[in-house]
């Protein structure tokens, strides 16, 4: 029986086509302050340096979430280093990393190199004795200075590091059709703009776009939602206190954030085709009522890549003219520019010399600009240069990001997995049953006391 | 993957040049014996490979199985019963459980009875073979593949805009007046929406093997009854479904067994979300998003314990059938 659930999942997840685009985690105080541009080297020379000056050759084998165009542009940062190198990069991508990675660790047949979009999962792993500690060959003085030791010590167990940040995204972005959507841009706080979602929701339009579907990860832009609703309305300290598991689901300031979100996402006025909807939409077609004629709605809250999946599901729509964005308002003076990212970090399983210099390459700003390049994604690297962004979406986010007055990550990705799963699940449940909000938030109590071990 | 093609192939030749090396060595030690003794070895070298396969891979797991449900999530510390008492106090274990049981109830006797109706039905067509082979192909399909077919098909849209989903399209032509419906959310009719999809896929497979059944039945009985003055009706129920009784045992009982392990299709459609948990689905979340492989393990001698009985009558029903032709 066992067996059969085993294959089953692998089987499972690798047919399913379904993204998991969470988030990762802990505080980063003012993670991507770009500074001056030093002179970047070739990045070949660099991955060179990062072999130790030696032809290698051999290969490494990476495991992650990305498929398709995105595992080809993942692919391309690479490039140089097997070049330089003679190390060939082997990456698998799956769905369903948690199931196919536990697997092979526990069969013995861990891939060299994680690539994750959950520190929790990481973490779990590091715990376990399982990832190797990097700052062995890393510099840690340069890993400060590039990446902020506020940002590291999420990754860090007693002074260990046992993940780089890879690329990110910044989440908490409001996007919206600069030709339908007349409100307040940008709004002064979360309250002008609630207030003209109030008067547009009475005028009898919905101002909200929501789609919570994401197979086996469905509610998890939900759960994104009241990340960023905790953090703003509570403040950092009971944020972290609450993914950390010693902030119970019960207390006021977590209730308040489901409220807060349950009067956008269970009121049929507030939100586009009201709660059946915004459950039973993907999150990829979470937008697409904005651009109806007539719009249905006109905000959506996602991450940086969002702008990237409505051009396109739209492909005749122009970045900027067509899609645009504007940060999420703040409760109060103290919340405003208060920012979360989310995104993928990378763990080592086996330490070998390619591995290692895969690494040591990865993390230096001038593949981190490559990150950049890609379009894509974003670079936690501080000195990453903003002229390394080419769309006009990650560069615009980019800004965004070096001005906010503090960067954490979503609390949702830095939790054990089994409490972020139990959290998406939580989210459908409440939007579903709005009416059962103190039961639901009873039962993430339990998992709580049972996954903070 | 070059290699990986090299290796199947090598896998591919030498498995079954290992067996006859394995076979002629057993045979050359046999021959040595007296003739009495080899009667009596020979089966069991014979069988010997598929038992050591048998208990490494099926034997040794279940008991493992069995020994970690009594441990903790990484079986450190022994627990007794608790994970089992868990599974009986859990809510969504108990919604899981109260879903097999709905299961078991509209899954069966529907893939049963259409199954029966039509291969009763391509018996007496023409084009049997080809309408029987359109209605296995469902069967043809991996569960994630119709899982995802299906999530199209009942693909919701919010009623301002144009529906995407084939079911809500035919519902709003066919009901004037009627609202999208989000078949999937709505605890109404998720589950029922995920067995008709189950449905759809094992109804073919029961009428196949209810049609071979069929095809034993002696032509003779059947004119003999006509020329007594039986009409269709009667034949039917008097005397195809008493000769029936044995296949339709074995079929209910496969479905059962199918119906209490079904996992794939609602972890696609709605992995379990909206009240449609199963019991295998719990499992996977405490195995793979829990890692707590105690309560994993009791949710599993659970399931088997469940299917025990199934296992056993069907069984018995293929001994008899053995012993009376």
């Amino acid at each position: 029986m066992k067996h059969k659930a085993l294959l089953l999942s692998i089987v499972v997840a690798l047919m399913l086509a379904i993204a998991s685009r969470g988030s990762a985690p802990a505080a980063a105080q003012g993670a991507a302050t770009m500074a001056p541009t030093a002179s970047l080297m070739d990045p070949k020379d660099v991955a060179l340096k990062a072999a130790g000056g030696k032809q290698l050759g051999g290969t490494v084998t990476i495991l992650g979430v990305l498929g398709g165009a995105e595992q080809d542009q993942f692919l391309s940062i690479f490039k140089p280093f097997e070049e330089a190198t003679g190390v060939k990069v082997e990456y698998e991508g799956t769905r369903d990393l948690n199931a196919i990675l536990q697997t092979r660790v526990d069969g013995g047949n861990a891939p060299d190199i994680v690539s994750s979009p959950s520190v929790g999962l990481m973490i779990d792993f590091a715990k376990a004795g399982k990832l190797i500690d990097l700052s062995q060959f890393l510099n840690t003085a340069t890993m400060n200075a590039n990446y902020g030791q506020e940002l590291l010590k999420s990754v860090s167990i007693d002074g260990k590091l046992y993940s780089i940040f890879d690329a990110v995204n910044l989440g908490g972005l409001i996007w919206y059709n600069p030709k339908t959507y007349k409100g307040p841009n940008p709004p002064k706080s979360w309250d002008d703009l609630d207030s003209w979602a109030a008067k547009t929701a009475a005028d009898g339009t919905t101002p909200w776009c929501i789609g919570l579907e994401s197979g086996a990860a469905s509610g998890w832009p939900g759960s994104n939602w009241i990340d960023q609703l905790i953090l703003l309305q509570a403040g950092p300290d009971k944020y972290e206190q609450w993914w950390q598991g010693k902030l119970p689901w019960s207390s006021p300031e977590v209730k308040h954030a489901f409220e807060t979100y349950g009067k956008i996402a269970t009121d049929s006025k507030m939100v586009n085709g009201g709660s059946t909807a915004a459950l039973a939409l993907s999150f990829q077609n979470g937008a697409d009522a904005m651009y109806a004629q007539p719009p249905a709605c006109y905000l959506h809250l996602q991450a940086s890549f969002m702008g990237g999946i409505i051009n396109g599901n739209f492909p005749k729509l122009k970045p900027v003219e067509d899609i645009d964005f504007f940060p999420v308002p703040g409760f109060d003076a103290s919340s405003d520019g208060v920012r979360l990212i989310s995104g993928e970090v990378m763990g080592m399983f086996n330490d070998t010399p390619q591995a290692r210099a895969l690494i040591s390459y990865f993390v230096s700003t001038e593949a981190q600009t490559l990150v950049a390049k890609t379009g894509n994604w974003m670079s936690a690297n501080k000195f990453v240069p903003v002229d390394a962004y080419p769309n006009p979406f990650t560069k615009r986010a980019a800004e965004t990001l070096s001005s906010a007055k503090a960067v954490y990550y979503y609390g949702s990705s830095l939790m054990p997995s089994a409490m972020s799963d139990a959290f998406w699940k939580a989210v459908l449940r409440y939007v579903q049953q709005p009416d059962q909000l103190d039961s639901i938030l009873a039962d993430l109590d339990k998992v709580q006391k049972d996954t903070y071990k | 993957m070059l290699e990986r093609v090299g290796q199947i192939i090598a896998a591919s030749i030498s498995i079954p040049l290992l067996a006859v090396v394995y076979l002629r060595v057993v045979e050359s030690v046999l021959r040595r014996l007296p003739h009495k003794q080899q009667g009596s070895i020979r089966p069991w070298l014979w069988l010997a490979p598929a038992l050591l396969f048998l208990f490494v891979f099926l034997v040794y797991p279940a008991l493992n199985t069995v020994f970690l449900s009594l441990w903790n999530a990484n079986a450190t510390q022994f627990v007794g019963l608790t994970n089992f008492a868990h599974i009986f106090t859990d809510s969504e274990m108990g919604t899981a459980i109260r879903n097999n049981i709905v299961w078991l109830a509209l899954f069966i006797p529907v893939t049963v009875v259409l199954g029966l109706l039509m291969a009763v039905m391509t018996d007496r067509v023409s084009y049997e073979r080809v309408a029987k082979a359109i209605m296995f192909l469902p069967m043809a399909i991996s569960f994630v593949a119709a899982g995802v077919i299906w999530k199209f098909m009942y693909d919701y849209r919010p009623p301002n805009s144009p529906q995407t989903g084939i079911v809500n399209a035919a519902w709003m032509s066919l009901v004037p007046s009627a609202q999208p419906q989000a078949w999937l959310v709505n605890p109404a009719t998720n589950n029922l929406a995920i067995i008709v999809v189950a449905i759809w896929m094992f109804a073919g497979f029961c009428m196949v093997i209810l049609s071979a059944g069929l095809k034993g039945i002696p032509g003779e009985l059947l004119e003999a009854a006509r020329v007594d003055g039986a009409n269709e009706y009667q034949a039917f129920f008097s005397i195809t479904l008493p000769l029936l009784t044995p296949t339709i045992t074995v079929v209910t009982t496969t479905m059962a067994i199918s119906a209490l392990k079904i996992f794939d299709i609602v972890y696609v459609l709605t992995n379990g979300n909206y009240n449609t948990d199963v019991i295998a689905t719990q499992m996977y979340r405490e195995l793979f998003s829990a890692r707590d492989l105690g309560q994993a393990s009791s949710i599993a001698v659970v399931l088997l314990i469940a299917t025990l009985p199934i296992i056993f009558v069907n069984i018995r029903n293929f001994r008899r059938r053995e012993i009376t032709p």
